[in-house]
């Protein structure tokens, strides 16, 4: 007979078996090193209770966060902020108590609690990950895309690049084609 | 001696003595044929005469028969023996036997044969009565008539067989006395027809052979008489045969006769060319087109003519050569002609000589005629005065003629009869008066060249003074054209030397020295300075191109010879550098450059040499200290990034070090330890900038890369990105207008401007938001201070102005230095590297950078890059 | 969370694992002394793959920008997150650095309360790309 001893990552273990199941079930998640679980789109109840069916063999189950679900909100709402340009004019601190029937304070409270990051940080970190999506697209010029994403001018768009990822938009492109040169 | 041979064979006069000797031997056949003929026809006679006797022996034979026989019978009737009977049977078998004979004997004669017959009928008859007789029969007969009956009947048998025995007896002696006539006559004719025949034919051929005995001297006589003139001709005469090879080709001439002129001439010896073949024979006839004519002279069977030179032991020697086909030879006949060659060049020359003397003379003559036209004389004929004493005081003026009028204004007769001294008062001044007077006084014509100012104008004279009587005639031409021309042609020939001197003068500062090669004739023309360029002295030594060639490096010859050669072949443009040892033995590099035109129908190649050594010896010395300097700049690179890099290892450490010192550890530090640690710490910041600026400006020199358009405006918008916090923070206003783009290197036109930008936020009043202008414009070069010492172009000028703390205007230059800091260490952090940059930057740019300051008032940097579209 | 570091610098890597200790995030360190041996590191099956990577350029054996070339071409470990922890190299070197495949870029600090910072800094961008699922091809940070 022979013996071994078993080395397990329980969070690996966990984001195959949910991959699986609730990909069956055509739920799309995120699963972050926190064991924090985050459902995409709506979650309606009857969803809610197929999902916790699935996982229960595993003695998986699902533990209200309450918080969590509003910062997605603020998350789902900025996305939304920065691909409609009907709304993109108003202040985003407006936008999001709007939405989402908090105080901007109380949600930039939950939020920097639950993603240590403020939502401005987030706001810019998303603006400029749609920036650089355009930029690798192509066809837009940095000034459009300026416009498109609500900065005052393109040095502005490119400072705040800048200051994000320690790159300017020139660099950033001069890598991305030089790699696909390369590769 | 074989062409001998031929040449004594005519064909035509051989012809007839063939057809004599063909006709010889015809007859001598003949006359065999003849004997022959005669011999048989005699044999024949004799055979024919023996036959007719044997036949009348036989007839006469029969008959004898028959004549046996009749006598038995008549003695059997007479005796009545029975004896004679059987006698008459042995009679009558005989005779049939004989008349057998006969019948045959005469078988081609039927005359002959006719009696023969008529011998058959009458035999048979008689034997028949013979026969009859037996002693019945015989008792009978018992009477004599009967008896004498019996008798008579066989008498009569037997006389007609006598008479037939006659007629053919006679016949045959007919024949036979014919026969024997024929027979005669071929005994005497034939042999006297052969022996006229033979006679005949002998006859024929002793005339033959005295006639081609005489041919034979003749043939003789002749050779010798050739022989002779063979030898004795001034023609060399040669007969060559051709050499064949396999396909018949002719590949050469064997030589096989040759007379003795050949070796006068040529100095070929017998030995050197019988036998031998023309190329072996004849080695200085090769390559003249010689073997192709003789090759021609074969093929086509015709003589040809030509003249022909060799040069024969050095020799040029012309020759009129006839060319024969000669049975499957050739007779070569060559006239030596050189000397009518030479006299005929020599007669060409003397025409055209003469030709050109004609040429000559026909100007001179026009010349002459011109000159008589256009040229004014003025002949005078001055009569000596004398004072009382015999000495010459004055001249009167007998006669002049009216070309005077032209000069003088005066007619002849206005003139003639006065004192020179009242008409030409001056020639007592011009020293005329005095020749004159030395003229009468000996005799001896003088020729005097004088100027005269009358009134037609100036004008010079040449007078000729001969006396004549007691006074002088002056025959005085006009001079003054040629005089002006004169004078022209010095002028000219002033300006000439002087152009001369100046255009020496210009090659001697140039270093240039100009040649002239006349291609063709291989001669060279040089300047003076290109013989002072070459070491050499005009006087001395003449420059050739075998000489200027002789003079380039061992090195670089073939070089010089290679492309000259091209050069020439080509005629193309040149221009190479090449090494040369004057004639004074220095070592000097040259350019030489060439061109090439054709003048009268010659070709000449003209150019330029320059001496280049100065800059060839500079270009060497730079070249080796860019080598030094590159090997210098290699090492100082590596030596800053070691130091740089390797320096910044451990010094971040330090800053780490110090960094992790937490206040619990601070807390049990002095005051003094607290305070060297914080020294430590500052001291390590400071020093961290410096490598890093360091760093940045040793990478200055391997960062060039190749130069592209860049938009300063993106620049710009770098540079304030990067310097975004600072601005914020210092509530900077900056003003950038819409920027051209220039050529450069992103990287470093970045780190230039953050530099610039950064100094400017720096500098400021300590109570004043930095203000800081940017400004661009395009200059034209003359636009620009000449004191800049930048290469002509058009220059974009960028000018970064605030209005900061300044500085002394004294130090503009110096702050562009590496370490160089105006202010003090701690008013102003830095390293006094950050303008030593911008500077560097600028450099690789091709560019300049300046500054302007004024303490309290602010600094304008201002950079210009070169403009370029 | 997992993280490795690759450096043969003992100071380096003791400051480095003080930093992150420092940090209130629960993370886990491996720390490795050049490219080859992050290598193995990441072939060995029971190695669990780690979050963020961070390697110095210059090491021996095996420098971080072949290691780096070497983890690109195995299209097993391309989502991998690397940082390069390298004291200050060209603007050129950086960029290289980038086109081989790193995500983010950083200059190592001469303060250590700036190593915190910038550690931190790094984990949460990574956290966020990770959390929000963003494109990690086009994530690319240079501090």
């Amino acid at each position: 007979m022979a013996h071994f001893r078993i080395h397990y990552n329980a969070l690996e273990v966990c984001r195959t078996i949910l991959t699986e199941r609730l990909n069956a079930l055509g739920i799309s998640f995120s699963l972050n090193a926190n064991g924090e679980l985050s459902i995409h789109g709506k979650l309606t109840d009857e969803n809610r209770l197929h999902i916790e069916g699935a996982l229960q063999p595993y003695g998986i189950s699902l533990v209200e966060k309450e918080s969590e679900s509003i910062v997605e909100g603020i998350k789902y709402a900025i996305e939304e902020l920065l691909s409609s340009p009907a709304v993109r004019t108003e202040k985003v601190s407006a936008y999001l108590s709007e939405k989402l029937g908090y105080s901007y304070s109380s949600l930039s409270n939950r939020f920097s609690e639950e993603t240590h990051t403020s939502i401005e940080n987030f706001v810019i970190l998303r603006r400029i990950e749609h920036a650089k999506r355009l930029m690798l697209l192509g066809g837009t010029s940095l000034t459009e895309i300026a416009r498109k994403l609500d900065y005052s001018s393109v040095a502005h768009l490119s400072r705040q690049f800048k200051k994000t990822t320690g790159l300017t938009p020139t660099s950033f492109l001069r890598i991305i084609a030089k790699r696909k040169n390369t590769s | 001696m074989g062409l001998l041979d031929n040449l004594g064979k005519k064909k035509t006069g051989v012809l007839p003595y063939v057809l004599l000797l063909v006709l010889a031997i015809v007859v001598l056949f003949f006359i065999s044929n003849a004997s022959f003929q005669q011999n048989r026809a005699l044999r024949q006679s004799t055979e024919l005469v023996t036959h007719t006797q044997e036949i009348i022996n036989e007839i006469n034979m029969l008959f004898g028969n028959y004549s046996g026989s009749q006598s038995a019978g008549i003695k059997y009737l007479v005796s009545r023996d029975s004896r004679y009977l059987s006698d008459i049977v042995g009679f009558n078998d005989k005779s049939k036997f004989s008349f057998k004979r006969l019948k045959t004997l005469t078988a081609d004669n039927p005359e002959q044969q006719k009696s023969l017959d008529r011998i058959t009928v009458l035999s048979e008859r008689f034997f028949t009565e013979l026969k009859s007789l037996n002693p019945e029969i015989t008792e009978k007969i018992e009477d004599s008539s009967a008896l004498s009956d019996k008798v008579n009947a066989i008498e009569t048998q037997h006389d007609s067989l006598e008479t037939i025995q006659a007629r053919m007896v006679a016949a045959e002696r007919n024949l036979l006395k014919e026969r024997r006539a024929a027979y005669q006559t071929d005994m005497t004719f034939t042999p006297i027809n052969i022996l006229y025949l033979a006679l005949f034919a002998l006859g024929i051929l002793m005339f033959a052979f005295s006639k081609i005995n005489s041919d034979r001297k003749k043939i003789a006589v002749t050779r010798s008489f050739l022989q002779n003139i063979l030898e004795n001709t001034d023609n060399m005469v040669n007969y060559l045969v051709p050499l064949r090879n396999d396909q018949g080709k002719i590949i050469d001439f064997e030589v096989t006769y040759v007379n003795g002129q050949v070796e006068k001439l040529t100095g070929r010896t017998t030995t050197n060319t019988i036998g031998k073949k023309l190329s072996e024979a004849y080695p200085f006839a090769l390559g003249r087109g010689l073997f192709e004519l003789l090759v021609e002279v074969i093929e086509m069977g015709k003589p040809k003519m030509r003249e022909i030179n060799y040069d024969i032991n050095g020799n040029e020697k012309w020759f009129l050569s006839t060319f024969s086909p000669m049975e499957n030879g050739i007779t070569a006949t060559s006239r030596d002609i050189t000397a009518d060659k030479i006299a005929a060049d020599s007669l060409k020359e003397l025409n055209k000589k003469l030709e050109l003397q004609n040429l000559e003379l026909e100007r001179t003559g026009s010349f002459l005629q011109n000159l008589l036209g256009s040229i004014q004389y003025v002949i005078s004929y001055f009569e000596a005065v004398r004072d009382p004493v015999g000495t010459i005081v004055d001249f009167k003026i007998t006669y002049t003629n009216d070309k005077i009028t032209e000069l003088t204004g005066h007619t002849a007769e206005e003139i003639m009869g006065k004192l020179i001294s009242e008409e030409y008062p001056f020639l007592f001044e011009n020293g005329d008066f005095e020749n004159f007077r030395k003229v009468v006084a000996t005799g001896e014509p003088m020729e005097v060249e004088q100027e005269y100012d009358l009134s037609k104008g100036h004008f010079y004279f040449c007078n000729e003074i001969l006396k004549l009587g007691d006074g002088v005639t002056i025959v005085s031409q006009d001079i003054s054209l040629r005089k002006a021309a004169e004078k022209d042609l010095d002028e000219a020939n002033e300006r000439l030397a002087l152009q001369n001197t100046i255009l020496n003068d210009a090659e001697s500062v140039a270093g240039l020295g100009s040649y002239s090669y006349n291609i063709a004739a291989d001669t060279m023309t040089c300047s003076d300075n290109c013989y002072r360029l070459l070491g050499m002295v005009q006087e001395e030594n003449e420059l050739s191109f075998a000489l200027l060639t002789s003079m380039i490096h061992a090195d670089d010859r073939d070089l010089f010879k290679r492309n000259i050669d091209l050069a020439l072949l080509g005629k193309k443009n040149v221009r190479n550098v090449y090494r040369i040892k004057t004639l004074e033995g220095d070592l000097k590099d040259i350019v030489m450059e060439g061109h090439f035109f054709d003048k009268n129908g010659e070709s000449f190649m003209v150019g330029i040499l320059r001496d280049i050594t100065k800059e060839v010896s500079n270009e060497r010395i730079l070249q080796k200290h860019i080598r030094e300097l590159e090997r210098t700049n290699a090492e100082l690179e590596s030596f800053n990034r070691v130091v740089s890099h390797d320096l910044q290892e451990p010094l971040r450490k330090i800053q780490m070090f110090i960094s992790r010192f937490s206040n619990a550890d601070k807390g049990n530090l002095s005051e003094r330890g607290l305070t060297y640690l914080e020294k430590i710490d500052a001291s390590a910041n400071r020093m961290q900038i410096l490598i890093r600026n360091l760093l940045s400006y040793a990478k200055l020199t391997d960062e060039l890369e190749s130069l592209h358009s860049i938009d300063l405006n993106l620049i710009f918008d770098k540079v304030l990105e990067d310097l975004s916090e600072k601005i914020e923070e210092t509530k900077a206003k900056i003003t950038i207008p819409e920027l051209p783009a220039i050529y450069g290197t992103e990287f470093q036109l970045e780190q230039l401007f953050n530099n610039l930008l950064s100094n400017a936020l720096k500098y400021k009043k300590h109570d004043e938001a930095p203000k800081i202008t940017i400004t661009s414009e395009i200059l034209k070069f003359h636009e620009i201070d000449e004191s800049l010492n930048l290469p002509p172009s058009q220059y974009i000028v960028v000018s970064v102005a605030d209005e900061g703390v300044g500085f002394d205007p004294d130090q503009s230059e110096n702050i562009f230095r590496l370490f160089q800091r105006l202010h003090k260490k701690n008013a102003y952090e830095g390293t006094g590297l950050g303008l030593a940059i911008c500077k560097k930057i600028v450099e690789n740019h091709d560019g300049h950078i300046m500054a302007r300051s004024e303490p309290g008032k602010g600094t304008q940097i201002l950079v210009y890059f070169p403009f370029r579209k | 969370m997992k993280i490795v570091l690759v450096d043969d610098d003992e100071d380096d890597r003791m400051f480095f694992a003080d930093a992150l200790q420092e940090i209130e995030i629960s993370t886990e360190l491996a720390e490795l002394h050049n490219g080859q041996e992050l290598l193995d590191y990441l072939s060995d099956p029971d190695t669990v793959r780690p979050h963020l990577i961070f390697l110095d350029l210059n090491m021996p054996v095996m420098d971080g920008f072949q290691c780096l070339r070497e983890i690109r071409k195995n299209p097993e470990l391309k989502d991998l997150v690397i940082a390069i922890y390298s004291t200050s190299s060209s603007e050129k070197d950086i960029e290289e650095t980038f086109v081989n495949g790193a995500n983010i870029y950083i200059n190592k600090p001469n303060k250590f309360e700036e190593l915190k910072k910038t550690i931190g800094q790094v984990i949460r961008r990574n956290w966020q790309y990770t959390e929000n699922e963003m494109d990690k091809a086009n994530f690319l940070f240079r501090i």
